[in-house]
């Protein structure tokens, strides 16, 4: 069996240990990410979601435990190069992520630092650029983009580094609908295409579009499955302050009322389908 | 005549430099007392730079800004009366408390307008009621270990212990969880619910507007482009989606559900709509 893209084990991770402000912020997490999946975490505010994202790449290391990338232990100082290579980040804030004054400059950033030759990066900005469908503003000014753009821009910069992993930590939470749509998308293109992704996030509607949840809460893993088996726990999710997305809580307050619609109902597709069927058939109390 | 009265208003950014910015272009606008309005637009369609001229934070380039009957552009208007008649919430304001405790943070906007210690005292119990937080148990504590959502309330209450008339809040629910989300938007719908508060909320989410505003303005590129009643202004779907906003979730189903042949009403809006819609189209009552 090919090794995992990421082994946690038993992490914990302490915000400063042994004085009165002590928070342990992560308490016990052991989670594998396999290649290629697409994974969400979600998790109230203060529940760990960003003390984790951070120990994906070497940004904070464990205070007990061990994180493994691709073969490589967090904890290696020589490593930390060759795993940020491999995981990328994308934070909130379009416009602390961003640091040239051109688009394609910005891009080339990463693999400027990493000494990659300069006829190898213009291949790779390239690439990176059309893979986020931002070539056509390679010349752009990054402070003039929309805020998808910005942050398609921000991904193209972790796709540069040729990563197998692109960590997003609430990407979207500042973005207007159509921001939103636009990252959404190229995540999803990107993930069809072998990236691994995880989404951080608590918006709810963007979690049912991955195949694993992981729903964090006081520093553990609370609950994780596919999206179907997290939201067929509503009570669960709500004790740690979450919410079943619009649809599936439609499709659910529907079945509650007699509406014989089948389990698992994620999208507005899915529902429209299913009432569809029950339009179609007798209602009850018709008598036929 | 309107609480705020808007006519004419254009801004420029940078005016006379290369990086000269149109930001907003000849607006009009009227917004009366106890108005609950969702201000919607892409990013840099100029709602910031809007409702900053509410209360003289920003001074028109050209065209005029009346509150209460004051024009903003009058030397002789007390620029400070007005900031207390309109209260602004900008987006992340956990950022900006400040103080020790919960109490002192909230206490400083009446303690500069040089109330009495008696009166600064249960405004502040008042506007931590407000925001559904007791000030015997939330008072002392340090506002940086309350949650995301409770800071974003302490933060709201600050503004409302000005005594505002007009509530503006911009994205007051973004970067929150669910719960935090529903504490701060429950709150600002009872708040307003009680009457007397105006409120403009500045939001990406269109389920949020729809749900909470009875009226809806929709600016692009530095304009009004639609303005009016909530459902029909999300009936005009087409235009929404072309300047790169969207509808209610439930609203886009509704849509893709007569699309179907079932005869869902399609102008619902929330949740507790289209849930009833859904059962009456279906003759499930």
């Amino acid at each position: 069996m090919p090794m995992p893209l990421i082994e946690i084990r038993d992490l914990r991770h302490v915000y400063n240990a042994g004085t009165p402000q002590e928070v342990v912020a992560l308490d016990g997490i052991s989670l594998t990410v396999e290649r290629g999946e697409f994974l969400a975490i979600v998790g109230g505010n203060g529940s760990g979601k960003s003390t984790l994202a951070k120990h994906l790449n070497a940004l904070l290391l464990p205070t007990s435990g061990e994180v493994w990338v691709d073969g490589l232990d967090t904890r290696n100082r020589a490593a930390v190069w060759d795993i940020r290579q491999r995981v990328g980040m994308v934070f909130q804030n379009p416009d602390n992520q961003l640091v040239a004054t051109v688009v394609e400059e910005d891009v080339a950033f990463g693999p400027e630092n990493l000494g990659v030759p300069p006829v190898e990066i213009a291949l790779r900005v390239e690439a990176a650029l059309q893979a986020v469908d931002m070539a056509e503003y390679r010349r752009h000014a990054p402070h003039l983009l929309s805020g998808g753009q910005k942050q398609r821009v921000a991904i193209a910069g972790v796709l540069a580094m040729r990563p197998q992993c692109l960590v997003l930590d609430e990407a979207t939470t500042m973005l207007d609908p159509e921001g939103r749509r636009e990252v959404l998308e190229t995540v999803r293109r990107l993930n069809a295409s072998g990236v691994t992704v995880i989404n951080i996030t608590h918006t709810m509607e963007e979690a049912a579009l991955a195949r694993r949840i992981v729903a964090l809460q006081g520093g553990r893993i609370g609950l994780q499955g596919p999206p179907t088996a997290v939201f067929a726990q509503p009570g669960m999710l709500e004790g740690m302050g979450l919410t079943l997305p619009v649809i599936p809580a439609l499709a659910r307050a529907l079945r509650q009322d007699g509406v014989p619609l089948p389990d698992g109902i994620l999208s507005a597709d899915e529902l429209g389908t299913a009432l569809a069927l029950v339009s179609a058939a007798p209602s009850p109390g018709s008598g036929a | 005549m309107a609480f705020i009265d808007v006519e004419g208003l254009t801004h420029v950014y940078l005016r006379g430099t290369p990086m000269e910015t149109v930001a907003v272009r000849d607006v009009t606008l009227r917004i009366e007392e106890g108005e609950f309005i969702a201000l919607i637009g892409p990013t840099g369609s100029g709602k910031s730079t809007l409702v900053q001229h509410f209360n003289a934070l920003l001074r028109p380039t050209a065209g005029a800004v009346r509150v209460a009957g004051r024009d903003l552009s009058d030397p002789r208007t007390d620029l400070r009366a007005v900031r207390h008649l309109v209260g602004l919430l900008f987006q992340y304001p956990e950022y900006q408390l400040f103080e020790e405790t919960v109490a002192e943070d909230v206490a400083f906007g009446p303690k500069n307008m040089g109330l009495s210690g008696e009166e600064v005292h249960d405004r502040v119990r008042g506007a931590l009621e407000a925001v559904g937080l007791d000030l015997d148990s939330f008072g002392p504590r340090s506002p940086f270990t309350l949650s995301g959502g409770e800071m974003r309330r302490v933060a709201a209450a600050g503004v409302l212990a000005m005594r505002p008339r007009v509530l503006v809040l911009d994205e007051p629910a973004a970067g929150l969880d669910p719960r935090g989300k529903a504490e701060i938007l429950g709150e600002i719908r009872s708040l307003h619910g009680r009457g007397g508060i105006t409120v403009v909320l500045i939001t990406h989410s269109m389920d949020d507007a729809a749900s909470l505003a009875s009226r809806v303005v929709v600016m692009d590129r530095g304009r009004i482009v639609m303005d009016g009643p909530t459902r029909e202004v999300f009936a005009r779907a087409d235009e929404l989606y072309a300047i790169g906003l969207g509808i209610p979730e439930v609203t886009a189903l509704a849509a893709d559900l007569r699309t179907r042949g079932i005869p869902v009403r399609p102008d619902v809006l929330t949740f507790d709509e289209a849930h009833a819609a859904i059962r009456e189209a279906l003759g499930w009552n």
